[in-house]
């Protein structure tokens, strides 16, 4: 007898390993479904699916040949795009991410004279004379395409590059990672078994046996960066703000009172207009000063602005403003009182808009404090002395204390007095003379409004009518 | 390579594991019974593993009729060629290494064929069999397999491209003489398979018994097979000619050394000058070639003692890629071929900007006779820039390529059109539609002539006079991907997704040479500056060196770089070339190496065994950060300058 080996008859579980073909047509069922049609034929929907299926094959295949034609690793929808256009069964889908009939889109330019902004590329004749500021429209910037260059190896050998990669893109993929130091592991210590040592004594061995200079990884803070065209316009902002033209800065602090949209650079703009203040302030630079005074000013009555989060950098900056000893280079004729009377304001202002709701009245104190120490120091000259006096009279609170403000003043006041008086005599500085009158001006403006306020008289409490600090 | 050669020698079937299973039990009464099919075919097994082939065949004769039952003839046809083919799979598996190896070049044409006949009558019993045998079939042919396992019946057989291919040709082997003797002792009982290798097989004689599995293996992976020996009847004059330059440069590589007597042998297969029309070097061109000559002294020689140095160009903001870059020949520009369809023009010399010659009106109004300085006036000194972006393509610019003159710029992209841009106006000049997308165009080394690579599965060859190609080589079987000109400017190479390398002369339209041995689509192609040998890349990492004067592989170098564009280029005294994937890696690769070694083994023009994976071929491999490199290319003093695009 002889033995013949024949294929046998596949079992049901071999055909797992057959494709999909004679599986229901799940999907186009479903699909059919949707729309409400029900009647569709086994055999039909079947055909349908086997179809449907048989494109996609193709078309993924298709899509991933220019996948790689293009030199990259990951599909994108482009190429996907690109596969079904090809392949012309784009049927009424009219897709496209990528938008190549507008590609020329730079060299488009505005047809000067046209307030609306009708573009051409042809360049317009300059012949009709029309202001800049008039046909400047807003136009979108695409990121320029950048190429960076750097020495991969030297002579056989790999140059460590310093060339870290900050791409701003949007799912933030590309960002150097920072990686902490691998965290030491902490041994495990034996506790000791002896029980007749007592739990003090077993917590101060812990505490020697434990490691202290252990190393703990922490994540670096990072700062939110601006998009292209967010940075833009806060340099051209700050150009303008700073700049010479009064008719465009005013329209640039209009524009920083009232959009809406200025909180997400609100840190950038502010750390950068402050550290222009401290650094003009060591300058002597008394006109930057005040305009970038005016930028805050413009910030602070910005209604859409929550000036809280920048509160570490502006009242540094306007304390400075308020007190500083010297901030200008000729300080017989240069007008630094209105520059300290402005900034005082401005802070008061900011403070009980925005900061009072919130702390009940903590900062103010805090401002007066600061201003009060600066008020009785010795070493204080009259003109920082005078860039307190606001301070003090707004930020003075109850009753009370404006009794004892008062008496404070007073003195002051006197100091003043006599320091003119005997000015002449003892041949003290013009200058000095000058600032102690100010000052004394400043002094009984400030008196005469506590005493409004509270209804005082004269060395005399009363019933304060118009209480507005708690 | 270790994986195939893994597949290859486990050949086993479900059968013979079956065989083994019995024999224990068969064991104790093997004497008292008459010897059946099995236990013949056993003694059969034994005989061929030890050579004892004339015992064999004797014993085959006389137990004819025992062993005839196991063939075809109880069984319905369909199942008959499972069993058939089952047979053919184990007389390989018993054979020597070499003989075996041989075989397994078989296995596949067989096995699609059998499965191709099999889905016409009955759709079931194909699929079966292709689970079944599947894992017989040779690594490097698994993209076919695949291709065929998407078909599900008749209908969809029809629609396959690749049977249609299959069917229309002759699958090509190549058998040494002992194979080709157990391959008809083995045909008198596979009658099914013997059908098949008739009419679809084309088997060739091989003049040399090869010694080495991996020669063979190397040679395999064509859709149709290896090449034939025929193919290598044209002649080739694939030298170049040496001008003050190239002899300057030679000097330069060779000090001291005596290579003067192969300089010479290789100036006699030069094409005479006017082989093609050309045109006359211009003024430029010579310039250009002045310019170089003065830093040939400066020019590095880059070998494995004295390594090279890279300068990396990283692209970042590019909205969803850069597809294609090429540099200048001096080196001066880069223009950039972007995935959105534009192409961006970068000076790499900030203080040598892009000038840009000024409207026509103006240019009328420059009196040429009188005008001291013309060339000035011309251009738009101050409206130059160091970037430039040219916008009309519709899809991704897939090839740029500068004329040698660096007045032009070739572009082809996805929206089937092939551009020439003028860098002078900075414009696109001409617009070549084509029927199907482009993959790459590529200008010859004196300029005017250009070659495109098409998805139409066509290399053709233009002029920048004409809007329609002066050529068309249409012989591939799949996609064109790549193109490269030969330096005498008579020839074009193209790499397909059909796995071969060709070789077509320009001037007569036929293909010259042939090359398989490729396991995957080709990304890369390029000629040698000495005009002798092919490098080409294909996508699963592996590189290829091919020797144009005697059809035949020279070395393989096997990777596992899985690849998307590839780039070869050499440096300028042609010793060594560089090369990426299309990933974040560059390899050196050093030609003087290979050829040393390969001379060194002896002036056998005849036959050598390709070098795989020779030590001292790789000269350097160079990792970047996260840049997928997409361009190389050398300075004229052989610095190398790598292109990519970040992330990508």
């Amino acid at each position: 007898m002889s033995k013949t080996v024949t294929i046998r008859r596949p079992s049901p579980t071999k055909t797992s390993e057959e494709p999909a073909a004679h599986q229901t047509p799940i999907f186009t069922q479903t699909a059919a479904e949707m729309l409400g049609i029900t009647s569709l034929n086994t055999e039909a929907a079947e055909l349908l699916e086997f179809l449907s299926r048989e494109k996609l094959k193709e078309i993924v295949r298709l899509s991933a040949k220019w996948t790689q034609k293009s030199a990259r690793r990951r599909m994108a929808v482009a190429d996907v795009e690109h596969a079904i256009r090809s392949t012309r069964q784009c049927g009424g889908l009219n897709i496209s991410s990528v938008d190549t009939l507008n590609l020329g889109i730079q060299q488009l330019q505005p047809i000067q004279g046209t307030s609306t902004g009708i573009y051409s590329f042809l360049k317009s004749s300059a012949d009709v004379d029309v202001d800049k500021e008039d046909t400047e429209t807003f136009i979108k910037i695409p990121r320029d395409l950048r190429v960076i260059s750097y020495p991969l190896v030297n002579e056989g050998q790999p140059v460590q590059s310093e060339y870290t990669v900050n791409v701003d893109e949007d799912d933030g993929n590309f960002f150097e990672k920072i990686v902490p130091e691998v965290m030491t592991m902490i041994p495990e210590k034996n506790t000791p078994s002896s029980s007749t040592t007592s739990s003090l004594q077993m917590f101060r061995d812990a505490v020697k046996t434990a490691k202290i200079d252990q190393k703990v990884g922490l994540k670096p803070s990072t700062i939110e960066i601006l998009t292209v065209e967010q940075q833009i316009f806060m340099k051209d902002i700050i150009t303008v703000c700073m700049g010479q033209d009064d008719k465009k800065r005013h329209e640039a602090l209009y524009t920083l009172e009232t959009d809406a949209g200025l909180q997400v650079f609100l840190p950038h703009l502010t750390e950068r207009i402050c550290k222009s203040i401290s650094a003009n302030i060591s300058q002597r630079c008394l006109s930057l000063i005040i305009y970038a005074g005016r930028v805050l000013r413009s910030l602070s009555h910005n209604k859409a602005c929550d000036m809280t989060v920048t509160l570490h950098h502006v009242l540094p900056a306007l304390l400075s403003c308020c007190v500083g000893r010297n901030m200008c280079l000729r300080p017989e004729t240069d007008n630094h009182w209105a520059l300290r009377d402005f900034s005082a304001k401005t802070l008061v202002g900011l403070v009980r808009d925005q900061v009072d709701k919130h702390d009940a009245g903590r900062t103010a104190r805090r401002l007066f404090d600061f201003s009060h120490r600066i008020f009785r120091d010795t070493g204080s000259s009259f003109s920082m002395i005078y860039g307190t006096v606001h301070i003090l009279q707004e930020f003075v609170a109850g009753p009370k204390k404006a009794a004892w403000l008062l008496t404070e003043l007073g003195e002051t006041n006197a100091r003043c007095k006599s320091h003119i008086e005997s000015g002449s005599r003892i041949g003290a500085s013009q200058l000095s003379i000058q600032e102690a009158q100010k000052l004394n001006q400043q002094i009984l403006k400030c008196e005469n409004s506590i005493r409004n306020r509270y209804n005082l008289q004269q060395q005399a409490p009363g019933v304060p009518i118009n209480r507005r600090f708690h | 390579m270790d994986s195939e050669n893994s597949s290859s020698h486990s050949i086993s079937s479900p059968q013979m594991f079956q065989n083994t299973h019995n024999n224990s039990a068969m064991e104790d009464n093997l004497l008292s019974r008459p010897m059946n099919n099995e236990s013949l075919q056993m003694i059969i097994g034994y005989l061929r593993r030890n050579g004892l082939t004339e015992t064999e065949e004797l014993l085959t004769r006389e137990a004819g009729p025992v062993l005839r039952v196991e063939g075809s003839n109880g069984l319905p046809p369909e199942e008959a060629i499972s069993v058939e083919f089952d047979t053919f799979v184990q007389h390989a598996n018993d054979c020597t290494d070499v003989v075996q190896a041989e075989f397994s070049q078989l296995l596949f044409p067989i096995f699609a064929h059998s499965y191709i006949a099999l889905i016409e009558k009955h759709a079931a019993t194909a699929r079966i069999f292709f689970n079944r045998f599947k894992i017989f079939i040779p690594e490097c042919f698994s993209e076919f397999v695949y291709q065929l396992s998407l078909i599900e019946d008749a209908m969809t057989l029809r629609a396959n491209e690749h049977v249609h291919i299959l069917r229309e040709n002759k699958f090509l082997v190549r058998l040494s003489r002992p194979t080709l003797k157990h391959l008809e002792s083995i045909q008198t009982r596979v009658i099914g398979v013997k059908n098949i290798i008739a009419k679809h097989i084309c088997i060739e004689n091989a003049d040399e018994v090869s010694t080495n599995r991996t020669t063979i293996e190397t040679q395999m992976g064509g859709i149709l097979g290896v090449t034939s020996k025929s193919d290598k009847r044209h002649k080739m004059m694939f030298s170049v000619l040496k001008d003050e330059l190239m002899q300057n440069i030679e000097k330069r590589k060779t000090k001291g050394k005596d290579w003067k007597d192969m300089g010479k042998k290789m100036q006699t297969h030069c094409p005479q000058a006017d082989r093609i029309p050309l045109p006359p070097i211009s003024e430029h061109l010579r310039e250009e070639r002045r310019n170089w000559l003065r830093d040939v002294g400066k020019m590095a020689i880059i070998s494995a003692e004295s390594p090279v140095s890279i300068c990396m160009y990283t692209t970042v903001n590019a909205p969803i890629g850069v597809a294609s870059c090429d540099f200048t020949d001096d080196s001066s520009l880069i223009a950039m071929g972007l995935s959105d369809s534009s192409i961006v023009m970068n000076a790499m010399d900030p203080m040598n900007k892009m000038k840009k010659l000024r409207d026509m009106e103006f240019l009328d109004k420059i009196d040429i006779e009188t005008a001291d300085n013309v060339q000035s006036q011309m251009f738009d000194l101050q409206g130059s820039t160091t970037s430039v972006r040219y916008t009309g393509h519709g899809g991704p610019v897939f090839s740029v390529n500068f004329s040698p003159d660096r007045r032009l710029l070739i572009s082809s992209a996805g929206d089937r059109t092939v551009r020439l841009w003028s860098m002078e106006t900075q414009r696109n000049a001409v617009i070549y539609r084509t029927p199907a997308v482009v993959w790459q165009a590529q200008f010859c080394s004196r300029g005017y002539y250009f070659a495109t690579a098409s998805a139409d599965k066509t290399a053709a060859m233009w002029s920048t006079d004409r809007m329609h190609p002066l050529r068309i080589f249409a012989d591939p079987y799949g996609d064109v991907g790549c193109i490269d000109y030969h330096p005498n400017c008579n020839y074009i190479a193209g790499g397909s997704d059909d796995r071969y390398v060709r070789v077509w002369d320009v001037c007569s339209g036929t293909r010259v040479r042939i090359f398989s041995g490729h396991k995957a689509s080709i990304i890369a192609v390029k000629f040698s500056p000495c005009g002798r040998y092919i490098v080409s890349l294909d996508a699963i990492g592996n590189l290829m060196i091919w020797d144009l004067a005697y059809q035949r592989l020279v070395a393989a170098e096997i990777t596992e770089q899985a690849g998307t564009k590839g780039s070869i280029t050499f440096s300028r005294d042609g010793g060594v070339f560089a090369v990426s994937h299309g990933n974040s890696s560059i390899q050196l690769y050093s030609l003087d190496t290979l050829i040393g070694t390969v001379l060194a083994a002896g002036q056998n023009d005849s036959y050598i065994e390709p070098k795989v994976n020779l030590d001292g071929f790789n000269i350097g491999s160079y990792a970047t950060k996260e840049t997928a490199v997409i361009g190389l290319h050398f300075t004229r003093r052989n610095l190398l300058l790598g292109f990519g695009c970040f992330g990508q």
